[in-house]
């Protein structure tokens, strides 16, 4: 299994809980591509209502899949569509689609919609313009994608998977026209992988993956922004038009709002991707038409992706697919033992990757290599790890906050990101490591430590993706060191490698930070970083 | 598009017939309670985006001497998110506006300690009657 996004992730966990034997390697870290910089929602398809409600009613059915196997994962996104006097679809074209979808949603656990006169829908959010004439909800689920990255990927391991983050593929190993396997590059050594099936599921890098076997996959990559605010500054997610006509989406995020995305042909480096200054003008543009003031609000970060769209010839970028397509190289160009699936989105995951090993089996059973009936995906049947229908996270939370002595919020998000298991990162850990390390997530000491050592966790930016580390308004100033001397005791470093790595880990976050900064999130930025510059606070 | 033609005929007919739902805004607030999804008020918003200029710098901890988590967590920790304030409100102990004076006043950042307060436990206290089924809209202030 190449890659380790929510697709490569999702498929190494179906294939391994079929009984097959998994390496999945992912060059970077899990979710560090295009699903970490994804909205992080769980979609129904409404879109697709325009033109196929087969597909709505799929796309619905398999988020409700999801919903019921990252349970705690997922958060509950209440969207407001405002509708404004000049809007390319008014009040009653827009509530005909979510009537519409409404027959959908009990698939998704989903909740009908409302219709609200402008003024309930100014009581709900009062920041809304005065331009409004009324508004719809609608329903969908949130997620945060790099923790169902990386419980996908321990979903797979527990299922007997062998899991490498950080290697990377530098070539194919052939025997004649069959993929064999696969050289990689890990802590600078280099390993010759023997596999009877290897998967493509790169992402954006399907097409260099694809070409490195000599066949070919055709992608027509597009660039995607959000902006990230310092905290949820609404109650409901709304919907905006840019000047384009496109839509773009607010939405409460955890302990964050996102703001986004643009959608653009991408021609350039995808390891180098670049945020620029108009493309956060154009965001922010989108929504200061429907909620005035949003420019005001602090810019704690920017996001960065390249969705892997399938190619197609003369359509806007907006208006391409979101379809996926699962290609069989023997069929197509007569290269045997190699799969890669491109395409398709985030909430439908755990379909392309049921897919994609329902064609590798297939090959597999074509070689010989498969007897009998081929195994069946149940990946919708069993929950991710810490998952737990049963589980009420209020009162877990409860108790975890009397019982280990942390605060109440910090017990919830902790719950949030480890349902049933959080009981364990607290109840391993010594006394003292109870203390909040990064005190804008929360994140505890002892949650540092257990990702360090059973979640994959090598440097600090894998740190945050598992726990939403320096997430908060800080981006690290005040936490980045001393996680990375409680990381550098976990993983064996000397003084210098903390040093570096926080320097690095703050630069990083810094570089991120300043395309989305506005004039008045610039004056912000200068007292943090005056605030935190060393000597002038105890721990700068 | 020719399904979504029909809905559309649908909907119009039950608009002019008067038989179209919707539901308006009690209908959000119960389909919403279990989520802790509620509005917020004129007054809140107006001082929201000062709600986000902590610097985590500290110095608002020197001048208070309250109960709960103190000023700082309650500006960039706990109170970052609308399902989390009754959370917040647990943290925060019962802290007093007065309590917070002095640290709004030493703020650098002159984050409004006090309106932050008011919205965490105003908003607390929404959710809690709506879980109780004692509040059907959010408050128009």
């Amino acid at each position: 299994m190449i890659g380790g996004g929510v697709t490569g992730t999702g498929v190494a966990r179906d294939a391994a809980m079929r009984g097959l034997s998994v390496l999945l390697v992912e060059k970077d870290d899990f979710g560090q591509g295009t699903s970490g910089a994804s909205s992080g929602m769980v979609h129904g398809g409404l879109r697709y209502l325009e033109y196929d409600w087969r597909t709505s009613q799929l796309s619905c059915q398999d988020a409700g899949f999801i919903h019921r196997l990252a349970g705690h994962l997922l958060f509950r996104v209440a969207f407001l569509i405002p509708v404004l006097d000049d809007d390319k679809v008014g009040m009653e074209k827009m509530e005909t689609a979510l009537e519409a979808y409404d027959r959908f949603q009990p698939l998704k656990d989903g909740k009908p919609h409302v219709r609200l006169r402008a003024d309930e829908a100014r009581s709900l959010e009062p920041g809304l313009t005065p331009r409004l004439r009324g508004a719809l909800t609608m329903d969908e689920w949130g997620v945060d994608p790099f923790r169902l990255c990386f419980l996908n990927a321990l979903s797979a391991a527990e299922a007997g998977a062998t899991v490498w983050n950080h290697a990377k593929v530098t070539s194919f190993l052939f025997a004649g026209r069959r993929v064999v396997g696969a050289r990689v590059r890990r802590d600078g050594a280099e390993h010759e992988v023997r596999a009877l099936m290897t998967v493509n599921a790169a992402g954006p890098w399907n097409e260099a993956v694809a070409g490195m076997a000599g066949v070919s996959v055709r992608l027509r990559p597009a660039k995607g922004v959000h902006l990230v605010l310092d905290r949820r500054v609404t109650s409901v997610a709304l919907t905006a038009e840019a000047r384009d006509g496109r839509e773009l989406l607010l939405v409460p995020h955890e302990n964050t709002t996102l703001l986004g995305t643009t959608d653009d042909d991408f021609f350039g480096d995808l390891d180098h991707l670049e945020v620029t200054r108009d493309e956060c003008a154009y965001i922010t543009e989108a929504f200061e038409r429907v909620l005035p003031g949003i420019s005001d609000y602090r810019v704690i970060n920017t996001t960065v992706g390249v969705r892997p769209t399938l190619y197609a010839w003369r359509r806007n970028e907006d208006d391409l697919s979101r379809e996926y397509e699962v290609f069989d190289h023997q069929a197509r160009e007569g290269l045997a033992g190699l799969i890669t699936i491109a395409g398709g989105k985030l909430s439908m995951f755990r379909l392309m990757a049921q897919d994609t090993v329902d064609a590798v089996t297939r090959q597999l059973a074509r070689a010989g290599r498969l007897a009998g009936q081929l195994p069946v995906g149940t990946t919708h049947l069993h929950g991710l790890p810490g998952v737990d229908p049963g589980l009420d996270p209020a009162a877990e939370a409860s108790e975890l906050a009397a019982r280990h002595g942390v605060g109440r919020v910090a017990a919830s998000r902790l719950v949030y990101r480890h349902g049933t298991r959080a009981a364990q990162v607290l109840a391993s850990a010594a006394e003292g490591a109870r203390v909040l390390v990064c005190r804008t997530e929360p994140v505890t000491e002892a949650e540092i430590r257990h990702a360090a050592r059973h979640e994959w966790v090598r440097d600090l930016s894998d740190l945050e993706r598992r726990t939403r580390l320096a997430h908060g308004a800080c981006q690290g100033l005040e936490c980045a060191g001393w996680a990375a001397s409680i990381l550098g005791e976990e993983l064996g470093w000397s003084a210098s490698q903390v040093a570096d790595e926080t320097e690095r880990f703050r630069r990083a976050a810094w570089e991120r930070k300043v395309p989305g900064l506005t004039e008045a999130s610039w004056a912000q930025e200068e007292l943090n970083r005056a605030a935190w510059a060393p000597g002038l606070v105890a721990g700068g | 598009m020719s399904r979504l033609a029909l809905q559309y005929a649908a909907h119009q007919a039950a608009r002019v017939t008067g038989r179209a739902g919707g539901g308006g805004l009690a209908r959000f607030v119960q389909l919403y309670r279990e989520d802790r999804l509620m509005g917020i008020g004129s007054l809140d918003r107006r001082e929201f985006a000062g709600f986000g200029r902590c610097l985590s710098c500290g110095l608002c901890e020197f001048a208070f001497s309250g109960p709960g988590v103190g000023p700082q967590a309650m500006a960039s920790e706990v109170t970052r998110a609308f399902p989390d304030l009754l959370d917040a409100v647990e943290d925060l102990g019962r802290l007093e506006p007065e309590a917070l004076r002095a640290a709004e006043a030493i703020c650098p950042a002159g984050v409004p300690l006090t309106a932050l307060l008011r919205f965490t436990q105003a908003s607390a206290e929404l959710i809690t009657g709506s879980l109780h089924g004692t509040v059907e809209a959010p408050p128009r202030d």
